[in-house]
């Protein structure tokens, strides 16, 4: 019941604001972190999904002041967030806690296996390139492409970054 | 009377160009159509055809300086980028796992750019000067002279984000927007294949920004600044490309590299400074020098 509560008092607070005329932002990069103050060395609050909206409060130089859907407050990087909507719209959720561990979005790695093009490769071939720097662009790429998403949250989490 | 009546037919053809670029991109008229369009204008309004093709370059270079550059032509030219890296700069090091782990805190700092589903590849190249670049697209390079110069990942991952900075913040695409050669890069990329001449061209131009003139001084400042955002938000100490910078400045084998393509350490030292000490005051963050210690031993 008392969930219930705070849910619907987070939304009307949400949704006067929007209508107050508040600025949304979106979440463009993989997780946006929100922290209670404004430097990046404060307590985190909340860590957000890629496309998540986000009502600002106040701009702040490089950290903008903003609410979460569930009436949380808090901080975000400028770098983080777009004005711009997300294609197939952004969602008010997203919020994960702060014990979730940080992974990192499919899509990056997914589209690595592009390979190189076929320009590329005839530039080589009519400028005399010696063949072998193809071949370690080729290899620079598989290697890329080999590094899933779970393998840079490990390293991310072994490395003690985001505590 | 005479020369009055053909500035206004001049300035008639003008407008008329300008309209039609302006009429014509939304609907995706391609740069080179737009080129063509504008030289046929000019051909019927009675100019020689010398002049003509000079009116439609400079339109399909207009148009294209408009147009939005394809994110599959960027890593299409990032590819004879990094063919040139290693052609010009050094081979690609040989240890699979320093280059694995060089990837990983490539990655790490790139998910925290603001273009984190570009396919990121980073590589280490085997040059005892100390250098890192970015090609367009997510190709990123650092070398072997780099890598011995630094002390911990944090600094690694600050040089990193600062390549990662170019590429969100789309610096040699803004670069190739000051030539005639942009109008190509707004179309498909399958013209690259037809026309490999101008590919290389535009590789060329990339290539001579990257590894010999260097990119505009405020793009390097904001490479930078962004940099050092992007290591803070991923959680390492922000202070390591600052402090890489100032370890550059107390070497000797300064020819080439960073030395010579970018603006005075000492101007962004105190400009990453400043910042440090503004907007990112008391940030602390992991600098992981055990870790990255053990990697780079396998150099030594």
């Amino acid at each position: 019941m008392k969930q219930w509560f705070v849910a619907g008092a987070a939304a009307v607070v949400l949704l006067t604001a929007l209508e107050a005329g508040a600025e949304a932002v979106y979440v463009k990069v993989a997780k946006a972190q929100i922290r209670d103050g404004k430097d990046a060395g404060s307590p985190l609050v909340a860590e957000v999904d890629q496309g998540a909206q986000l009502t600002v409060l106040a701009k702040e130089g490089l950290r903008y002041q903003v609410q979460l859907a569930d009436g949380r407050k808090g901080y975000v990087s400028r770098l983080s967030v777009s004005e711009d909507k997300p294609k197939g719209g952004g969602g008010l959720g997203g919020i994960k806690g702060i014990e979730d561990d940080r992974s990192v979005t499919e899509r990056g790695t997914a589209a690595s296996g592009r390979g190189l093009s076929e320009a590329a490769q005839q530039m080589a071939k009519k400028t005399g390139i010696d063949p072998a720097a193809v071949g370690s662009v080729k290899e620079m790429e598989k290697l890329a492409a080999g590094i899933k998403p779970s393998a840079v949250a490990k390293f991310r989490k072994e490395g003690g970054m985001g505590k | 009377m005479k020369t009055r009546k053909s500035l206004l037919i001049k300035s008639g053809l003008v407008i008329l160009a300008a309209g039609l670029i302006v009429i014509a991109l939304p609907g995706g008229c391609k740069t080179s159509e737009m080129g063509s369009l504008v030289e046929a204008s000019m051909l019927l309004s009675g100019k020689n055809p010398e002049e003509a093709k000079r009116a439609g370059q400079a339109a399909s270079s207009m148009a294209g300086a408009l147009a939005p550059i394809s994110v599959e032509n960027e890593i299409s030219l990032g590819g004879g980028v990094a063919v040139q890296a290693f052609s010009q700069i050094g081979k690609r090091h040989a240890d699979e796992d320093l280059q694995r782990y060089v990837n990983l805190v490539g990655k790490t700092v790139a998910a925290n750019g603001t273009r984190p589903d570009l396919p990121y590849a980073f590589a280490v190249l085997d040059s005892p000067i100390p250098n890192a670049f970015a090609g367009p697209g997510g190709y990123i390079f650092v070398t072997t002279g780099a890598l011995k110069a630094m002390k911990d990942e944090s600094e690694l991952a600050g040089v990193l984000a600062h390549e990662v900075g170019h590429i969100t913040q789309k610096h040699m695409l803004q670069t190739y927007q000051r030539t005639a050669l942009i109008g190509a890069l707004s179309q498909g990329a399958a013209v690259f294949d037809k026309d490999v001449g101008k590919y290389t061209e535009l590789v060329d131009v990339a290539t001579q920004t990257l590894f010999d003139k260097g990119l505009d001084k405020k793009f390097e400042y904001e490479a930078d600044s962004v940099g050092v955002e992007i290591a803070a938000l991923t959680g390492y100490d922000p202070s390591g490309l600052g402090r890489f910078l100032r370890k550059l400045e107390t070497m000797t084998n300064t020819k080439g590299g960073w030395f010579k393509t970018h603006p005075p350490l000492s101007d962004r030292i105190n400009k990453i400074n400043i910042k440090l000490a503004t907007q990112l005051n008391g940030v602390k963050g992991v600098t992981q020098r055990e870790r990255f210690q053990k990697m780079i031993a396998r150099l030594k």
